[in-house]
């Protein structure tokens, strides 16, 4: 384009970029610094100063309903542990799978195990200003199979209940259920909720589940201040609350689905706490001034399942040599390092006595290169599955494909979504892969709750339909008995039968595991719950 | 004109039933269970057929899909099952957050686009390597733009937020849920920093891959149009090179600039879903990938059917501002009808 001498282009396109650069320094100058928060301040260490009544975290989604009838998934823990209570938990401090009563301070069983009395505590309120009593008791758990979602199958067995007086629940079963007392514990166990607000909020017999999507009506020690899909979750300390007042006030939940972004966050002072973070990040803040790294036991086990149904690992042989070429010490301590321990048991520890339901074998590499030299070149091509977004799920699987890769395997690492997941059961045996890598935790501590669900061949979990018919019989003899020495034997039992189908190689426990700032203190585990602390206790700064 | 709006109309019918049948195909070979998905893992066998039934989703796929219809005729697309809102409330809460973002960038784009597109054909000193360094930007993935641009303006200058669309300071009160027109309402100049601040990066990062394909195609189509008899003329008329290119080459030349600019606004509504994510903007494509990830077919196929009206609904847009800026279509299209 030629110029003419008389014009002066170049400085006017000077001057207009130099304006465009002025007002967008502007823009970014006027708000100062990235910090989203009034309290919040400097880098690598959240909340300056003085101590901050507010903590912000962040999940990587939005939660489902924080309902306590419909909620049952992982990420949502830390709001429904903190607003809503039940009958018993399992103990906080120190965490263990023991129960201890919290709106129930005892509770008896009857002879034959059908029946449980357990005694109210008194003066608790809900948020709403109701008083807590056996009729609010009862309200709630019927409330649960009327709603009739995922957590309503732990009510099932329940035939009546009884509120001989207002500091008195009875809960009548139809035949003994060893897991019962477990259920009541669980994080997704059934909750008291305000009969005054279920009364006032239901609408067209929607059992409240409108107002309970965004609002609590629980007893615990915070309450649902604002619930803004895809954006934040504000708790606020409940005024009503039974308890000590938590110090800190305010619970800040952002929706950041973005990992790095959530470091960045921290790293920049704008979250106080994660939870999500992959372990091999997780493990980089243990040198970086202003943060800790938490953990506390979980009920997470890291697994490889194995399908039996078609070939190459129809053969129990095979599936023998593939257990005995997987180095679990040296898989765990790549991905977790001392973020997860090696399994030794079938299920997570803890659920089971030391030294039972174990699942043991020998490492031998040399077995699995010899069999697969035996099979067809059409057997060697394989699939390795894992749930997408699951970071070290997927290290897992791509450690694991290294190990199939050298003893001739041609194996392909697939991520499939949550949903693909869940359908798996239902689909011909052609479209299930032959390996799935998994970490996954139970509903609650009992033995039966992880294996039923993942290891029972008609498990709702167990994808690759793995274990053996005998291994459920033994599943239900363990739940229907009022009898500890059977319940002990039988899921013992069980877990050896699962062993020996060599359908599931465990591969590590691991943690709970959050990076928060050092200026949180005083915070406890939240029992069976994944993803939460109980932050009743705990002070920031 | 009237015609060119009739066919439009007919054409986004034909595009929406398209969709619609699409991903209801989609739903039949896709191998995932959302009714498992939406009521839990160890949820029991009956709850699960319960929610099926209560869903119509034991009902043959086309019975389905006739209902479908019939239920979005009288605006009903049914109820998210992740969310378990009505989905149609769902997208009016997401939609005005990527509206926002999604105007700004294509405001940005169109901006960048005209300026990189001049400054490069008119071969000032630095153009050269100008084009060279957006075209670096916008040749890098989504994502990782993202990231680099978080890393350094805040996690290095702490200049700008690294997420969401306000801070806790402010609380956007309404009334349209687009924050610059609240703050605007509401008279508040700290919130519309404030907003402004939030959509700053999100909005070049999700831009410059745009901007860069509009400059190019502006760049050559004004090198063409710079050679024509009449740019010669006017320049001999006396009038000062600006002059030249703001009145008769630019508007001449921005035919070629608009169809790109159509396209990629088009495409910049994909691009959404990656930059939503990564600044947690919580827009349509954060809605879109969480019920991605639970296969959320009600919430799917609202949000297919929101993004099929928007990219026609652009184009025609597009094919307006073509024929304000060019009359000779104008003409050309009577003589072919």
């Amino acid at each position: 384009m030629p110029r003419r001498k008389t014009d002066h282009p170049r400085t006017r396109w000077l001057r207009l970029a130099a304006l465009v650069a002025a007002l967008a320094l502007a823009v970014a100058a006027c708000g100062g610094t990235s910090s989203g928060n009034a309290s919040s301040g400097n880098n690598g260490g959240g909340n300056g100063g003085a101590a901050s009544t507010t903590l912000r975290t962040a999940f990587v989604a939005d939660m489902q309903v924080p309902d306590p009838d419909i909620f049952y998934e992982t990420e949502g823990n830390q709001v429904v542990m903190s607003t809503y209570e039940g009958l018993v938990r399992y103990q906080q401090n120190p965490p263990t799978n023991a129960l201890e009563g919290l709106l129930a301070t005892s509770w008896e069983k009857s002879a034959d195990g059908k029946t449980y009395t357990f005694h109210l505590r008194s003066n608790v309120k809900f948020e709403d200003g109701t008083p807590m009593d056996s009729a609010a008791a009862k309200a709630s758990f019927e409330r649960r199979p009327k709603v009739n979602q995922g957590p309503a199958y732990m009510l099932a067995q329940v035939a009546s209940y009884g509120t001989p007086d207002p500091l008195t629940f009875v809960v009548n079963l139809k035949q003994p259920v060893s897991a019962f007392m477990d259920y009541l514990a669980a994080p997704y166990g059934p909750k008291l909720l305000s009969p005054t607000a279920m009364t006032k909020y239901a609408k067209g017999g929607d059992f409240t589940q409108g107002y309970l999507k965004t609002h609590s009506i629980g007893t615990g020690p915070y309450y649902i201040k604002s619930f803004t899909l895809g954006q934040q979750y504000v708790l606020a300390a409940n005024p009503n609350y039974w308890g000590a007042k938590p110090k800190i006030t305010t619970i800040e939940i952002n929706i950041v689905p973005d990992l790095s972004t959530q470091q960045l966050k921290i790293e920049g002072g704008d979250l106080d706490i994660l939870h999500n973070l992959p372990a091999a990040t997780t493990n980089t803040f243990k040198t970086k001034s202003g943060f800790q790294v938490i953990t506390i036991p979980a009920l997470q086990k890291s697994v490889l399942k194995i399908n039996p149904q078609k070939a190459p690992f129809n053969d129990l042989s095979l599936r023998q040599a593939l257990r005995a070429a997987i180095d679990r010490n040296k898989l765990t301590s790549e991905i977790y390092g001392n973020l997860g321990t090696v399994s030794t048991q079938m299920l997570p520890a803890g659920m089971q006595p030391a030294g039972t339901g174990l699942d043991s074998y020998t490492y031998d590499p040399t077995l699995l290169p010899a069999a697969v030299k035996k099979l067809p070149s059409s057997s060697k091509s394989i699939t390795i599955a894992y749930a997408s977004g699951f970071v070290n799920d997927q290290r897992t699987a791509e450690a694991i494909q290294k190990v199939l890769a050298d003893a001739g395997f041609n194996a392909k690492v697939t991520p499939i979504t949550l949903a693909q997941f869940f359908a798996l059961r239902d689909q011909p045996e052609s479209k299930v892969p032959n390996l799935l890598v998994e970490t996954a935790n139970p509903d609650a501590a009992h033995p039966d709750t992880y294996l039923r669900i993942f290891f029972n061949t008609g498990g709702f979990l167990n994808y690759v339909k793995g274990g053996s018919k005998a291994a459920d019989a033994e599943m239900d003899r363990g739940l229907y008995t009022n009898d500890p020495a059977v319940v002990k034997d039988a899921y013992e039992k069980a877990s050896q039968l699962v062993h020996d189908s060599a359908t599931f190689v465990t591969i590590a426990d691991v943690k709970g595991t959050f990076v928060a700032t050092t200026k949180l203190k005083g915070w406890t585990s939240t029992g069976a719950a994944p993803l939460s602390l109980n932050f009743q206790s705990a002070t920031l700064g | 004109m009237s015609r060119m709006i009739l066919v439009r109309i007919g054409s986004l019918m034909v595009v929406l039933l398209v969709l619609t049948l699409a991903v209801f195909m989609i739903k039949a070979v896709l191998p995932a269970d959302p009714v498992r998905a939406a009521v839990g893992a160890q949820a029991s066998e009956e709850i699960v057929q319960a929610k099926r039934h209560e869903l119509g989703y034991d009902k043959p796929l086309p019975n389905q899909y006739v209902r479908f219809l019939g239920n979005v005729m009288h605006g009903d697309f049914g109820d998210s099952l992740r969310t378990r809102r009505p989905v149609l409330d769902d997208i009016n809460r997401y939609a005005p957050a990527t509206i926002e973002l999604a105007l700004c960038a294509a405001l940005l784009a169109g901006f960048l686009g005209i300026l990189l597109g001049l400054w490069s054909a008119h071969g000032g000193r630095g153009s050269g390597s100008a084009r060279v360094t957006m075209l670096a930007f916008a040749s890098a993935p989504t994502f990782f733009l993202g990231i680099l641009l978080l890393l350094l303006f805040y996690g290095r200058l702490h200049w700008l937020p690294a997420s969401g669309r306000l801070s806790n300071k402010h609380v956007d009160s309404g009334p349209t849920g687009f924050l610059i027109i609240d703050s605007l309402i509401h008279r508040n100049p700290g919130e519309l920093v404030d907003a402004l601040q939030h959509l700053a990066i999100p909005a070049v990062c999700l831009a410059l891959g745009p901007a860069v394909a509009i400059g190019r195609v502006l760049r050559s189509s004004l090198l063409d149009v710079m050679r024509q008899d009449y740019v010669r003329t006017a320049r001999a008329k006396g009038l000062s090179e600006w002059m030249v290119v703001l009145r008769h080459a630019l508007r001449n030349a921005s035919g070629p600039a608009l169809s790109m600019a159509g396209l990629q606004v088009g495409l910049l509504l994909a691009g959404v879903v990656v930059v939503e994510l990564v600044f947690a903007w919580p827009g349509l494509g954060l809605y879109t990938q969480q019920s991605i990830q639970q296969a959320d077919f009600p919430a799917i196929i609202g949000i297919t059917l929101v993004l099929g009206i928007a990219y026609v609904a652009i184009n025609a847009i597009v094919d307006v501002m073509q024929l304000v800026a060019d009359p000779r279509l104008r003409v050309v299209g009577r003589a072919v009808a």
